[in-house]
């Protein structure tokens, strides 16, 4: 265990530059995929939250079910999609860095439109009531009661993007864990373990974590600052 | 106008039944008071006269005009009041330029100028509260329902409020004004008709003149 | 607001950063296995390939099985795998037009130091016979790669089946497997090259080995156009070329693992 930690400093001092790349790539691949995934995911979510109908709740259950797909099923799904024998085939995709965004994103949006779903119903009980009241249409309330709930989405973004980051099944599969082309921390570590490298595996899973808590911690500074402003001053901007 | 109706009416939470109403009509032009202790089932009323739930059983008849309530608890957007405002005079008319004027005019006939930058949802009770009647006034509604609406307001809003109210009914025809509260001088000073609810029925239907107001007395 | 822009803001500037936009053009899909990456062989081999040609490879290493089910539905442009039945099939399908030799190893049988069943030194037969009797673990990829094909037909002609309670079908790669037999201590058919640069042996040790049956021969395969129009068959055919010849040959062979070679060329 000392000699992965040990040699994961080194990496992260050295800035090893193979590892650095895979890291990189690691963010680039992940962060595309919550951005993406946030964007669908989070309007669909508030609106199945507002939907009054009765297929509501046979659409939350299917939700909560997508949610709990493993990976390596997503993965395969993508890999099926984006084969050259399958439908996405002609967009030539697979074993690049865009099958694995699209994947990731296929992966976690579910995520995000269940969080959001949860977040909107909470007010769309309350508030949302008094928006319809007021003569909002659906894709008004949608929309602000989105912009109410700003507070949460950042939140939602980092459990998306810590589910993303951390899986290996899907960029697997559609990535093919090439060197130099679509190998990123997760499939590293499992070539790694695969080699009987045990502590460069561990010492990559480390990197990962640092990388994880590193953007927690920039995400925690952004939403403190501005300090000092008091909240019935400020209100919302623009 | 045909009036506001209610027949054989009943509304039911599963085995709980909190409104029995066999025949109710409500009059424009003939303000209406709601009273009686908690859970007789005035919010329950009003909510279905909004169209906001629906009977278990019976029909409600409504005319086809803008309905406007004021909840008993604001539960404002975390947006700022004018912007609100604007929305909610937006939505109501249709017209950009009925908005602005619209949300001027209500934002000022609530005294609400000193906080009209704020966001809406960190504002006290009471200015909550005065908001939720300018966001109503400002939809242009001829069916006006307020449930409490002066509950977290202290003397002198209150007097405000209840002034706007008067002012506005006065200048709009016809209105539907129905209001529950426990204040009986703002029972007397408002409503030509006065009904007491008790376990979701009503009990007693009265009607009189309005009573004078008396300023400072409450 | 302005920290709401400026998180996306930090969030777009990811998409400036190269490596999400396209891969070279003329890049080739190589389709290979385990033992071939693991080993290090195509780290060494490939960037004098690229050198020499400008071709870009991109391996996806993955059972033999599996990389030819990939080449199957147009995924791959050449293959290079361990299997002679397999490939030969695939081939007689069409889907290759001809098989080229290019190197080979020999598989070993490796087990506990301590050796209980006495197998060291065994003839191959006789050795799978004692394990098929015994309960010994034994560890087997399951996967329907090169190395699970020869373990099959190994049984096969030594006239056993395996019926002790020992037997662990993993479905995994060679690396995996490897790490499962030596945390169980067990035995397990591996190529020479796999082992050689397997880092946690733990207690293992090559028990049987330099048989004739053990003889481990690599092919190249090109992915044939007619069942995939898109396939990049001049990348793949320059592969294939460089490989069988003198240059490939060369690098196949001065590829060392402390000071051991391990893979041997073999074209014609």
């Amino acid at each position: 265990m000392s000699e992965s930690l040990a040699l994961a400093w080194q990496l992260l001092v050295q800035a090893d530059a193979t590892v650095m790349a895979v890291a990189w790539r690691s963010l680039q691949v992940s962060a595309w995929a919550t951005l993406l995934a946030c964007g669908l995911g989070v309007p669909v979510g508030a609106w199945l939250a507002l939907l009054r109908s009765r297929a509501k709740p046979v659409l939350a259950a299917l939700l909560g079910t997508y949610v709990a797909v493993p990976a390596v099923v997503v993965g395969l799904v993508a890999y099926v999609l984006l084969s050259r024998s399958g439908p996405l085939g002609f967009l030539g995709w697979l074993y690049s860095v865009k099958a694995m965004v699209l994947a990731q994103t296929l992966l976690v949006l579910p995520l995000a439109a269940m969080l959001a779903m949860q977040i909107v119903h909470q007010s769309q009980q309350v508030v949302g009531e008094r928006l319809l009241s007021m003569g909002a249409s659906l894709p008004w309330r949608v929309l602000l009661l989105l912009h109410h709930e700003r507070r949460a989405w950042a939140t939602v973004a980092i459990t998306c993007f810590g589910r993303a980051i951390a899986e290996v099944g899907t960029v697997m599969m559609v990535g093919g864990n090439i060197e130099g082309f679509t190998r990123v921390l997760t499939t590293a570590v499992a070539l790694e373990t695969s080699k009987g490298n045990l502590a460069m595996a561990m010492a990559l899973g480390v990197v990962l974590l640092g990388l994880v808590l590193a953007l927690q911690l920039v995400l925690l500074a952004l939403k403190a600052w501005p300090l000092g402003a008091t909240p019935s001053l400020r209100g919302p901007a623009a | 106008m045909s009036p506001l109706t209610l027949h054989q009416v009943q509304v039911a939470y599963g085995k709980k039944r909190v409104l029995d109403v066999p025949e109710l009509q409500l009059h424009a032009g003939e303000p209406t008071a709601l009273v009686g202790p908690n859970g007789s089932g005035k919010t329950t009323l009003l909510r279905l006269l909004h169209g906001l739930i629906a009977p278990s059983r019976g029909q409600v008849q409504r005319p086809p005009v803008p309905v406007a309530m004021v909840f008993q608890q604001p539960a404002m957007l975390r947006l700022s009041c004018t912007r609100l405002l604007w929305l909610a005079a937006w939505w109501g008319s249709g017209s950009v330029r009925q908005a602005a004027q619209q949300s001027a005019h209500w934002l000022q006939a609530l005294q609400l100028q000193e906080v009209a930058q704020q966001c809406a949802s960190q504002l006290s009770l009471g200015q909550q509260q005065r908001l939720a009647l300018a966001l109503a006034l400002a939809k242009q509604p001829r069916v006006l329902l307020l449930d409490e609406p002066t509950a977290s307001m202290d003397a002198p809003n209150a007097a405000l409020a209840e002034n706007t109210v008067r002012q506005f009914i006065q200048h709009t025809q016809p209105v539907w004004l129905v209001m529950s509260s426990h204040h009986p001088q703002q029972v007397a000073t408002l409503a030509t008709r006065v009904l007491h609810l008790d376990h979701g029925r009503v009990v007693a239907d009265q009607r009189r003149a309005l009573q004078a107001e008396t300023p400072g007395l409450r | 607001m302005s920290q709401r822009l400026l998180r996306y803001a930090a969030l777009a500037l990811f998409w400036v950063a190269p490596g999400v936009h396209a891969a070279p053009p003329a890049a080739l899909v190589l389709a290979s296995t385990t033992s071939t990456q693991n080993s290090g062989l195509l780290a060494h081999v490939l960037p004098t390939f690229t050198a020499q040609t400008g071709i870009q490879v991109k391996v996806v290493a993955v059972g033999t099985g599996q990389a030819m089910a990939l080449a199957r539905r147009g995924d791959a442009d050449a293959l290079l795998v361990h299997d002679p039945q397999a490939e030969a099939a695939f081939v007689g399908e069409g889907y290759g037009e001809r098989r080229l030799p290019v190197m080979y190893n020999d598989f070993v049988l490796v087990g506990q130091r301590a050796d209980p069943l006495a197998i060291k030194g065994r003839t191959l037969a006789l050795a799978l016979a004692a394990l098929a009797q015994s309960n010994a673990p034994f560890v087997s990829r399951g996967d329907r790669s090169g190395t699970h094909a020869a373990e099959l037909r190994f049984w096969r002609a030594a006239g056993v089946e395996h019926s002790g309670t020992g037997y662990m079908a993993c479905g995994c790669g060679m690396g995996a497997a490897l790490n499962l037999a030596s945390a169980k201590s067990a035995y397990t058919l591996t190529d020479r090259a796999s082992w050689v640069s397997f880092k946690n042996k733990g207690d293992l040790e090559i028990v049987v080995q330099g048989e004739p049956a053990l003889f481990n021969p690599y092919g190249v395969i090109v992915v044939s156009i007619a069942r995939h129009a898109h396939v990049n068959q001049a990348g793949a055919q320059a592969f294939a070329d460089w490989i069988t010849s003198a240059p490939g040959q060369t690098a196949i062979a001065n590829y060392r693992v402390g000071g051991m070679q391990l893979f041997f060329p073999s074209a014609k």
